[in-house]
C-alpha cells in the first residue's frame, strides 16, 4: 500500500518557513484536498512532498530515487507548460517515461497505458492534434492524461481546476474522487471549497504555512476555521443533492 | 515509419554532398581523377589534393556542421526556447577570443596546434564560468542570463584585442579567422577536432529522453524521474566540447545551429529527442552545401563560410519570424 508520510517536513525561504513543521501521514484510497489561503505554501508542501524543493524533515516520496519516485508519484503542476507543439498522443505518452529504461521503446504495455488515459479523458479523438493548439480546458484534459499514464499509485495536482469552466472543473474532481475511489491516493489543492466539501474525503487546511486543521471536510470547515484563516462566514449544509457551501460574508 | 524516412533522406542528403564536396575544389581535377586518386592512390598530385586538402576539408564540414546542428537542438531543447543556439551560452565567443589572443600575440605562427589549443581553452574557461555563475539549481533562464553575460564579455574583449592591435595584417588576419573558413586545413586538424567532438556527440546524444520531458516544464520532467542538474551538465559540457572544438578549427559559424533545428522541426512531429539526430545530419548537410557553394560562387576571392551561412540564415530567419507571425495571427 502506498500512501505519504510526511514528519515535520519544513521549508525556508531564507529566514522564513514557507512551510512549517509539518505531519500527516496520508493512504491510498483518499481523495485528500489541500485548501488555504494564496500564500499557505500549498504548491510548496506538495513540492517539499515530492523531492523537488530542499526541505528539512522526512517525506517518504522524497527518500525515494528519483526514477522509483517517478514509479510512484505522478505530480500536475499548476503551470500547464507544453513547450513544443507536438501531438496530444505524443504529451500523453510522456507519462511513461519512468517506465523506460535506457534506450528502451515504448512497448505494448505503454501503449495500452497511453490509450487508456486518454480514453478516461475523452481524448480519442485528439490524438494527432497539436497539444498547443487547443483550448486551455482541452491542455488541461492532456496533462491529466498524461499524469494518468503514469501509471503511479500517488497522484498530485497543484490547482488542476483553475481555469476551467464549471462544467469542467467539476467533471475533473469528479474523476479525482473516482481515482481515489479505486485505490489511489490523490491529493489535489484547490480555491472551491464547495468543490473540496463535495469530492474530497479529506481536508487539509493550511495557513501561514502551518497545518492548521488536518480531517474530514465538514469538520475542517469549521464556523472558526473558516474566520480565522479565510476571514469567511458561509453556509454550509448537507443536502439532498450532496453538501453545499457557500460563502456569505467576509468577516475581517 | 515517417520518421525513420527522414532520418534515411537526411543521411543520404549528407553523403551526396560529402561525395560533391570532394570533388570541388580550384585544382580542376575531373571525376574519374579525383576518385581514382582518392580512392586508389593514383596520379601523385591528385592524391595529394584528395587525401591531403578536400577529404580534411569535407569530413570538418561533417564534424563542425553536425556538432553545431546537434548543440543547436540541445539547447533550444533545453531552454524550451527556439531561439537558442550555441552562440547564446557564450561558449562559440570564448573559445574565438582564444583563437584571437592566439593569433594578435604571435602563438598561432609558433606552431599550427597553438590556436585552435587557444580556442578550446576559451572554451572550456567559458564553461567553468557558466557553471559558475548559473549555481547549481539554476533553470534554464539563469543559464541563458549567465550565457548572455559571457557573450557580452569575451565579444568585447576580442573587440579590445582588435582595438590594441599594433599590427594592420595581425588585425586583418584576426578579422579572417572570425568569419569562419574550412578553407586550407588539413588532417592535423580533423584529429585535432574529432575526439572532443565525438566525446561532445555522446554526451548530447544521451538526452534526448530529458529533452523530450521537458516540454512539460522543469518541475514535471524533474517528477518524472528527470535529474536536471546532471543534463545540465552533460548539456554544457557536450556543447562546450563539440562546439568547442568546432571554433578551434573552423572559427567562428553562426546561423547553423539556430536555422537547422527550425527547419527540421516540424519534420519530426516537434519532438526535441528525434529532433537531436536529424539536426545532426541537417547540420552537416547545410554546412557541407554552403562550403560547397563558397567554392563555386566565388572561387578566386576566398569567400569565408561563416559568412555564407549569415547569407543563408538570416532570410531563412526571417522568413520564420513571418510565419510564427502568421500562426499567431498578428
Amino acid at each position: 500500500m502506498t500512501g505519504l508520510e510526511l514528519s515535520h517536513l519544513t521549508v525556508r525561504r531564507g529566514a522564513c518557513p514557507v512551510v512549517d513543521d509539518v505531519t500527516a501521514r496520508l493512504s491510498p484510497g483518499d481523495c485528500v484536498g489541500l485548501v488555504g489561503p494564496n500564500g499557505a505554501g500549498k504548491t510548496t508542501l506538495m513540492r517539499a512532498a515530492l523531492g523537488l524543493l530542499p526541505h528539512k524533515g522526512t517525506s517518504s516520496l522524497a527518500r525515494l530515487p528519483a526514477p522509483e519516485r517517478a514509479r510512484t508519484a505522478a505530480w500536475l503542476p499548476q503551470t500547464r507548460e507544453i513547450a513544443w507543439p507536438v501531438s496530444v498522443e505524443t504529451l500523453v505518452a510522456l507519462g511513461r517515461t519512468p517506465h523506460l529504461g535506457p534506450g528502451q521503446r515504448p512497448g505494448p504495455a505503454d501503449r495500452a497505458a497511453v490509450d487508456a488515459a486518454m480514453a478516461r479523458l475523452e481524448l480519442g479523438g485528439f490524438a494527432t492534434r497539436c497539444a498547443t493548439e487547443l483550448s486551455g480546458g482541452e491542455q488541461a484534459r492532456v496533462l491529466i492524461a498524461r499524469a494518468l499514464a503514469q501509471e503511479a499509485p500517488v497522484l498530485m495536482a497543484d490547482e488542476p481546476i483553475a481555469g476551467l469552466d464549471p462544467a469542467h472543473q467539476f467533471t475533473t474532481m469528479a474523476l479525482f474522487a473516482r481515482l481515489a475511489a479505486e485505490g489511489r491516493l490523490v491529493m489535489v489543492s484547490l480555491h472551491d471549497l464547495g468543490l473540496a466539501v463535495r469530492f474530497c474525503t479529506r481536508l487539509l487546511l493550511m495557513h501561514r504555512g502551518r497545518l492548521v486543521a488536518d480531517g474530514p471536510p465538514r469538520a475542517v470547515l469549521s464556523e472558526a476555521n473558516l474566520a480565522e484563516v479565510f476571514g469567511l462566514r458561509a453556509y454550509l449544509a448537507e443536502t439532498p443533492d450532496g453538501p453545499v457551501f457557500q460563502p456569505l460574508e467576509v468577516v475581517r | 515509419m515517417r520518421g525513420q524516412g527522414l532520418f534515411w533522406a537526411l543521411a543520404l542528403l549528407v553523403v551526396a554532398l560529402f561525395g560533391l564536396s570532394l570533388l570541388i575544389g580550384p585544382a580542376g581535377l575531373s571525376v574519374g581523377d579525383s576518385l581514382s586518386a582518392l580512392l586508389a592512390g593514383r596520379g601523385e598530385a591528385a592524391v595529394l589534393v584528395m587525401r591531403e586538402i578536400r577529404l580534411p576539408r569535407a569530413i570538418l564540414a561533417v564534424l563542425v556542421g553536425a556538432s553545431l546542428g546537434l548543440s543547436g537542438a540541445a539547447l533550444q531543447g533545453y531552454m524550451r526556447n527556439p531561439l537558442a543556439e550555441p552562440g547564446l551560452i557564450g561558449v562559440s565567443s570564448s573559445a574565438a577570443l582564444g583563437a584571437v589572443l592566439a593569433l594578435q600575440t604571435g602563438l598561432a605562427s609558433a606552431h599550427v596546434l597553438a590556436l585552435p589549443a587557444s580556442a578550446l581553452t576559451g572554451a572550456l574557461i567559458a564553461v567553468s564560468l557558466l557553471l559558475l555563475l548559473a549555481g547549481p539549481r539554476g533553470g534554464a533562464f539563469t543559464l541563458i542570463l549567465a550565457g548572455i553575460a559571457l557573450s557580452a564579455l569575451a565579444g568585447a574583449l576580442t573587440q579590445l584585442v582588435l582595438n590594441l592591435s599594433p599590427n594592420p595584417y595581425a588585425t586583418a588576419d584576426i578579422v579572417f579567422w572570425l568569419m569562419g573558413s574550412l578553407a586550407d586545413r588539413s588532417f592535423t586538424h580533423v584529429w585535432l577536432a574529432l575526439p572532443l567532438t565525438l566525446l561532445g556527440w555522446l554526451m548530447l546524444a544521451g538526452l534526448g529522453r530529458g529533452l523530450d520531458a521537458l516540454t512539460l516544464g522543469e518541475d514535471a520532467a524533474a517528477a518524472l524521474g528527470i535529474r536536471l542538474g546532471r543534463m545540465r551538465l552533460a548539456l554544457v559540457l557536450g556543447v562546450a566540447a563539440s562546439v568547442g572544438a568546432g571554433v578551434a578549427v573552423a572559427g567562428a559559424i553562426g546561423f547553423v545551429g539556430l536555422i537547422v533545428p527550425h527547419l527540421l522541426r516540424p519534420l519530426v512531429g516537434a519532438r526535441p529527442g528525434r529532433l537531436l539526430a536529424a539536426s545532426a545530419l541537417g547540420g552537416a548537410a547545410l554546412l557541407l552545401a554552403a562550403d560547397i557553394g563558397v567554392r563555386l560562387v566565388l572561387p578566386d576571392r576566398d569567400l569565408k563560410l561563416g559568412v555564407v551561412t549569415a547569407l543563408i540564415g538570416a532570410p531563412l530567419f526571417i522568413r520564420l519570424i513571418y510565419r510564427t507571425r502568421a500562426e499567431a495571427g498578428a
